[in-house]
Formats: C-alpha cells, structure tokens, sequence
C-alpha cells in the first residue's frame, strides 16, 4: 500500500446474486490509487460499475473479493470516526427530505466536530441556498447543491461525488464546480462522471472504467500526453502492416490516407516508429486528443477487439 | 449519549403527527374501555367502537414504526445517513428510546389508566405486566421493527406484514388439523417459550441488521425465528395427547365418579343432544353425565375429554385426540353435567345403529377449597374482592346482577356464591318467598395464560343466578334478587392433584336418550 494514498484498492471484486447460482460479476479485480489533493475522475459510460466501486469504497457494498483502503482504514470496517473526514455526495442518495435545509444543516453540523460554523454560512450564501424550504420542495439542482453544503462545512480530507453534474443545468454545474475547485485545495476530490468535458477542466488525475474493468489509471498530463490522433499520408495506396502495435487503435485505411489513435505516443520516437512501418509515408500528423475523444476511442476500440474475439471464437467453433 | 439524543430528538420532532396519531389512539382505547365492565348504560353503546380500538392502535404503531425506522432505513444503498458519522449502536439505541418512550410508555400509561378507571390498582400485578411487555414486544412491535429494518419502504413492509399474517393463520389451521380444529388444555402452558424465543431472535435480527447492514442476513435470522415459532407451536399442538396422558395419571382412587344418569321415578334426565355444528362435516353431542363422590372442601374441574367408540360386531374402531371441554367444575354431592363431545355424522351412525360403545375418558384436576373473601352488596357500589378483582351491582331489568372485572387476564379460579331473596326484597305471592342459596364459579386455572393478558382489564364472565326447577322440565331465575346486605363469597381453589377417570356408554344409551337438535342423518 503507498502510504501517500488516500484510496487504494488492490484486486476490489463484486458480485451480486448467490454464489453458484447466476452470480454476476461487476468489478473485476480494481487495482487503484488516488494520490492524496488530487482530483481524480472515474470515467466511463453508464453500467461501467463506477457506483458500484464508489460504494464498495463507502463501506456501502461489501466487495467479494481484493481490499481497498480508504483514509488509511479497510473499507470494509468504515465507520463513523472515518466518516467524520469524508464527504460523499450521490447524484441518487436519498436525502432527509422531510427536513429544510436549515434543518439538515442543523442536524448533519452535531456529528462533526470539526464543522466550521463560517464556511457553512458562506457556502449557502454561495450556493443560493433557500435556509427555510424543505428539500423535498427543492429543485434537483438545489438538493444536490444543499448535498455540498453540507458535505463541505466540516472541510472533509476527502470528497466522494458519485455523478454529481448529471441533470444539472449548466449555471448549477458551474457553481458546483466551482464550489469543488474553490476547496480542492485542501481537500482529494474522486469524483465519477460520463461527462468528459467538464472533467477534464479540472481533474488532475484519471481513471476509465468498462464493464468492470478499470481499464486505465494515471495522470490527466500523462494520459492526454500519450493519446495522439495520427494521419498518415501515403505516397501510394494506403497499406496495413500485417502485424501492428496494441497501442494503435481504430485503424482505418482509405486511398492514400490513413488514420488511427496512438495510445502510448512519446513524439520523435513514436514517428521514427511510424516511418518504420510506413516506409513510403509522404507525412505525418499527431494531433492531442481531448479527454473526450480518448474515452470514444477507448471505448471504440474495446468493442471492435471484443467482436473480433467473438468472431474468432465462432470460427473455431 | 449525546448522538442517542441527538438522533431521538430529530425523531421527535419530525414524526410528532404519526405520534400523536398514535396517542390518540390510545386516548379512544382508554376512553371507551369502560364499555368493557361498566354499568353505566351509555357505555353500552361504545362496545363496537371497543373492539375496533386494538385494530386501531395497532395500525398507528405500525405507521409510526416505519417511519421511525425507515427515516434511516438500515436496508438499500442510498440512504444519507449511511456515509454520515452514525455509529450503528448510537442509532439502534436512539430508535429504541423512541420505542420505549413514544410507544411502550404510552401504551403502559394508559393500561394504568385503564386500570384505575376499573377501580384496580396499577401496581401489584408485576408478573402480569412482565408478561403482558413480552407478549406485546415479541409478537406486535419486535416483528414491525425488523419488519420496516428489512425492508425498503412503507409498502412493502405492509404487504410482508400481512403476508406473515396470513402464513400464520394458515400454519395455526394445518397444525390443528388432525384435532379437527379443536384444541385441547394442557395445564403447562408452552406459549411463553414462544414468546421468549420471538424477542430472543427477532431482537437479534434487528441488531444483526443495524451492526451489519446485512439484509438478506438478518431476514434470514427473523424468517427462521418464525418458523422455529410455528414449528415449536405445532410441536406442543401435536404432543398434546402425550402431555395430558403424562400430566394426568390412571389413579386408583379418582377424586371423583363419573356414572350414566339412571331414571327414577322422581328423577329427570335430560336427553343426550345432538345438533350441527360450525365444523363442517361434524356435529355436537351432549351427554349427561352424574359426577359424585368427591371430597368435602374439594372441587374437581373437567379439563379434556377423549372418547373411543367400539363397534364388536364390524370390528369399527375410532379414537378421539384429546378435547377442550366447556369447564365443569364439580362439589361435594351428586351433580349432572353435560359433556359435550364433536363426532362426524359417519361416526355418529354408527353409535346409533350398531351395538357400538363408547368410552369416554375425562382429564380432570383436583381442587382444594382456599383462601374465603366475602363482600356486601350495596347498590350501584364498587368492591374490590382481594385476589379477585373488582366487582360492581347493576340494575337489569330491575333485578341487580353482579359483574366483575380483573387486571390482565382472568383472576385465578373462584367459586362464588351468595343467598337470593324473593323479588325486591320482599315477600311475592307469584315466586317462591323462601331464600336460596346458589353459588356459580368465575376465573380459570390458567389465569395468567399470556393469550388472555393483552386486554388489561377482563371482564369476569359468570352467571350468578338462583336457578330452580319449576317441575316443567324449566329452570327459572325470575323472582330471586340480589338484595342489600347480601353476602357474597368468593373462595378460591387451589390445584391438588390431577387424574383421569372413564365412562363407557353403551349405544341403547344414545338410541333411547336422542333429542335431535336440527341435526338430519344424511
């Protein structure tokens, strides 16, 4: 375990249903590492099990198998003591919906002694916050923004926010945001979204989720650093290596032109690479890829390689 | 401590309407409880609104149970509190003071209540209590608990309860049907291990699902509670026959005789009845039976009969589970009694038409005359009977009748009795004018049977009447009173002993006694 971790997971697992009887299986040994003030978002579309993970983390779920840390304690023995420095913030948590948001304000502050009476008052000035409706009178922009309200006034070590944008308009996801930011110093945000754009303005560290698996983990810097679009414009018809590299994805060839997403690009090196495999390439074009486009080609990529397994197996068979 | 309050007072304030739902409730309960005793007419007229009051009552808490619990529903995984600093056991003890304090105190308060309004006193009946709080936590509020813990929402926690309802009313009637639907007394009373097993389990179900979360865990702990309960119910129900055979020994030396009714000139013998039944398939007989021969300061009690019926001829040979009877409580000197026993119509054929006997065996307890109380009767007054309870003169039909009431459950058995005096009190040429002494027992053997002891004050059902044989085969009340000044005692009677004593009745008994009571042989 790295002691710089604030979550740490080595080979998380689980399952839902009896064992031997129809189990299904959603996350599939995680191994993973939130470095302490980072922003780390966990991507990926939806049924990707990125719930799942967040509440296996919050002692929520009990995983089936593998471990995670989580502030240093197992997170299967998460308890109150822990949860005085985390906040966690749901986009389908099930909210005090009889009480007005004074009210929960009111009730959340007794179990933290840290609460910070000041930094309250200016987060519901911030977020506009209506101190006498009941939340079950407020918008859904407004319950999730009381949500933060009250997850932020004690200055939690860690914030948990399990698709926290989804639905909002765009000037709550701003404020949102901005609120997240605004903290961020003092604080490791793991935050989960399909929103690319958004995240990546301001996540410092990245993790993409499919089907279970955490396909990839690492630095915003480093994985936008490796993903390049690349154009290469032949001389004569555009020809294929029989062999090519895993790091190519969708690899596409028309007349003289061919194009594919190079997934562990490192510049010069990557194009003496390039020039080997297409000798008669009259040009070269590496374009950066946005978070967005990594994620569709990843993405892409992973069910064309899915539906050539399949159809290999259908041929043996 | 400070989150136990914390979380309690939260609850108080945000379930105050379900609350006080709840009170009011129970306000009506103890309002129109006196329609239960009282002898004030207009009471009389609260007696349905009386019966509905525990239905009631039971809904609210119901209601109340589930929104307290579900307000952190310990079952799903998207509730708030779950990722909030809520130390499990701070929660579990908060959700009980609320319990104790908004649904056990309330509910004690007013049985108190109730108890004073009876002219009993609350305090003194602390068995009673004990058991009355666990028949009341084991079967009512522990399984709405786990009920609403294990479950997502007030919906589905309603449908579950009124399914479990339904699996145990359809297990009750499958464990009683090889008695044909009738039960049978045993002196040990096995409910209260029920009882205890109920709150033992589904108390650990419910921490089960606070500590762990463990949903499907703790149904399980709470769903193979109730099913050991229906097993361990069924088990006493099936060894009933073994229970009373063990309890009650073949003595030598019957505490007392039991012999068929023989025809005097001067005696009158009642004829054996036999009508339908609400069974379906069965009819009722009475038989006429002459108990004599016990013991002076004794009494004897008929608890269960058995019968067998023998047919030599075809070799038909049929044996009866034990039966509960109507209570026959037996003194000194001859009486005659009705046992009444049920029989299908086939079996009934066959003692009409065959040369067939039966045996009729009786489960009989031995009394012993004990503590004497004796009370004054002045109009429209309460008195209170020590180890009885509370009894009161009403004006019907402008005769006095004496009624009585009991603090959770019947008061232990008592023979009461009492001399009658012409009507109003004087001299009337239509009645006879002499007094009469009459006497009737109140109470049962198994007073502080569990079953009995939710309804905190028990009216004491008996008939306290002078009756007498006019000659015309008519037994007549009218022109006795309870006058001023009469003299009531009460004496209770302690068990002694218990033993079984038989009576075989040959089938020209029944073929020359019958007295068809709306029964057609098919």
């Amino acid at each position: 375990m790295n002691p710089d971790s604030i979550i740490q997971t080595e080979g998380l697992s689980m399952s839902f249903g009896l064992p031997g009887l129809r189990r299904t299986e959603v996350l599939h040994g995680i191994d993973m590492a939130v470095p302490e003030g980072a922003i780390y978002a966990l991507v990926g579309a939806n049924g990707a099990g990125k719930t799942t993970l967040i509440k296996t983390l919050m002692n929520i779920l009990q995983p089936s198998g593998g471990n995670a840390q989580v502030l240093g304690s197992d997170s299967r023995v998460l308890a109150a003591e822990r949860f005085c420095e985390i906040g966690y913030v749901s986009e389908n948590q099930e909210l005090p919906d009889a009480m007005t948001v004074g009210a929960m304000l009111d009730y959340t502050r007794a179990f933290y002694p840290q609460w910070d009476r000041a930094l309250e008052r200016d987060l519901v000035r911030q977020f506009d916050l209506p101190l006498d409706r009941k939340l079950k009178h407020l918008s859904r922009g407004m319950r999730m923004k009381a949500a933060f309200a009250s997850s932020m006034a004690y200055r939690p070590k860690l914030m948990v926010l399990d698709e926290p944008l989804a639905g909002l308009d765009p000037l709550v996801r701003d404020e949102l945001i901005e609120g997240i930011l605004e903290r961020a110093q003092e604080t490791t945000v793991f935050i989960s979204s399909h929103d690319m754009a958004e995240i990546e303005s301001f996540a410092s560290h990245v993790g993409f989720m499919e089907d279970g698996w955490l396909v990839f983990s690492e630095e915003m810097g480093t994985l936008t650093g490796r993903f390049r679009e690349i154009t290469i414009t032949q001389s004569g018809p555009a020809l294929l290596p029989a062999n090519m590299p895993r790091e190519w994805l969708l690899v596409e060839a028309s007349d003289s032109v061919i194009r594919l997403v190079h997934s562990a690009y490192t510049g010069d090196a990557t194009e003496r690479d390039l020039r080997q495999h297409f000798p008669t390439a009259r040009n070269f074009d590496a374009q950066p890829m946005s978070l967005r486009a990594i994620f569709l080609a990843m993405a892409k990529s992973r069910r064309q390689h899915r539906r050539a397994q399949g159809t290999q197996k259908e041929v043996g068979a | 401590m400070k989150q136990v309050l914390h979380i309690f007072r939260k609850d108080t304030r945000y379930l105050w309407p379900e609350i006080l739902v709840s009170l009011i409730a129970l306000y009506m309960f103890v309002h129109w409880s006196p329609a239960r005793w009282s002898i004030d007419r207009t009471y009389q007229r609260w007696q349905s609104m009386l019966q509905l009051m525990p239905l009631l009552v039971f809904a609210t808490w119901v209601l109340l149970a589930a929104r307290l619990v579900q307000a952190e529903n310990p079952d799903g995984d998207r509730q708030w509190w779950v990722t909030h600093p809520y130390e499990w056991k701070s929660l579990f003890a908060a959700k009980s003071l609320f319990s104790l304090v908004w649904i056990y105190l309330p509910f004690i308060v007013a049985q108190a209540a109730v108890l004073r309004e009876a002219g009993l006193s609350p305090f003194g009946y602390a068995s009673r209590w004990a058991a009355m709080l666990a028949v009341l936590s084991g079967s009512i509020i522990l399984p709405l608990l786990v009920t609403a813990a294990t479950t997502s929402n007030f919906l589905r926690m309603v449908l579950i309860a009124c399914g479990a309802v339904v699996v145990y009313i359809a297990a009750t009637n499958l464990a009683n049907m090889p008695r044909h639907g009738y039960d049978a007394v045993v002196p040990n009373d096995h409910h209260m291990w029920v009882i205890v097993l109920l709150i033992v389990g589904i108390a650990s179900a419910l921490v089960l699902q606070y500590a762990t979360r463990r949903t499907w865990a703790a149904r399980g702990v709470a769903i193979g509670t109730a099913l050991l309960a229906a097993c361990l119910t069924a088990l006493f129900t099936a060894t009933r026959d073994s229970e009373i055979e063990r309890l009650y020994a073949v003595s030598s030396t019957a505490p007392v005789q039991v012999a068929m009714p023989v025809k005097t000139s001067t005696t009158y013998i009642p004829p054996v009845r036999v009508g339908p039944s609400e069974r379906p398939g069965m009819v009722y007989v009475q038989v006429p039976v002459d108990f004599s021969g016990v013991r002076g300061g004794a009494a004897v009690q008929v608890d269960d009969v058995k019968i067998a019926i023998d047919d030599p001829k075809t070799g038909w040979h049929w044996t009866a589970p034990w039966w509960m009877t109507e209570r026959l409580q037996i003194l000194p000197g001859t009486h005659r009694g009705l046992v009444q026993i049920m029989l299908t119509k086939n079996q009934l054929n066959h003692i009409f038409s065959s040369s067939a006997t039966m045996q009729m065996t009786l489960a009989v307890t031995e009394l012993q005359a004990g503590t004497d109380a004796t009370v004054t009767v002045a109009a429209m007054q309460n008195y209170a009977v020590p180890g009885f309870g509370v009894c009161s003169v009403r004006t019907m039909d402008r005769f006095n009748q004496l009624i009585c009431r009991s603090a959770m459950g019947q008061p232990p058995l008592t023979h009461v009795s009492a001399t009658w005096y012409p009507k109003e009190c004087s001299a009337d040429p239509w009645t006879p004018n002499a007094p009469l002494t009459a006497g009737t027992w109140a109470g049962s053997l198994h007073a502080a049977s569990t079953r009995d002891s939710m309804f905190i004050v028990q009216p004491v059902l008996f008939n306290l009447n002078p009756d007498w044989h006019d000659g015309n085969d008519m037994f007549r009340t009218v022109g006795y009173d309870l006058c001023p000044d009469t003299v009531v005692h009460f004496t209770q009677y302690n068990v002694t002993g218990r033993a079984r004593v038989s009576l075989t009745l040959p089938s020209t008994y029944f073929q020359m006694n019958v007295r068809n009571d709306g029964w057609k042989e098919q």
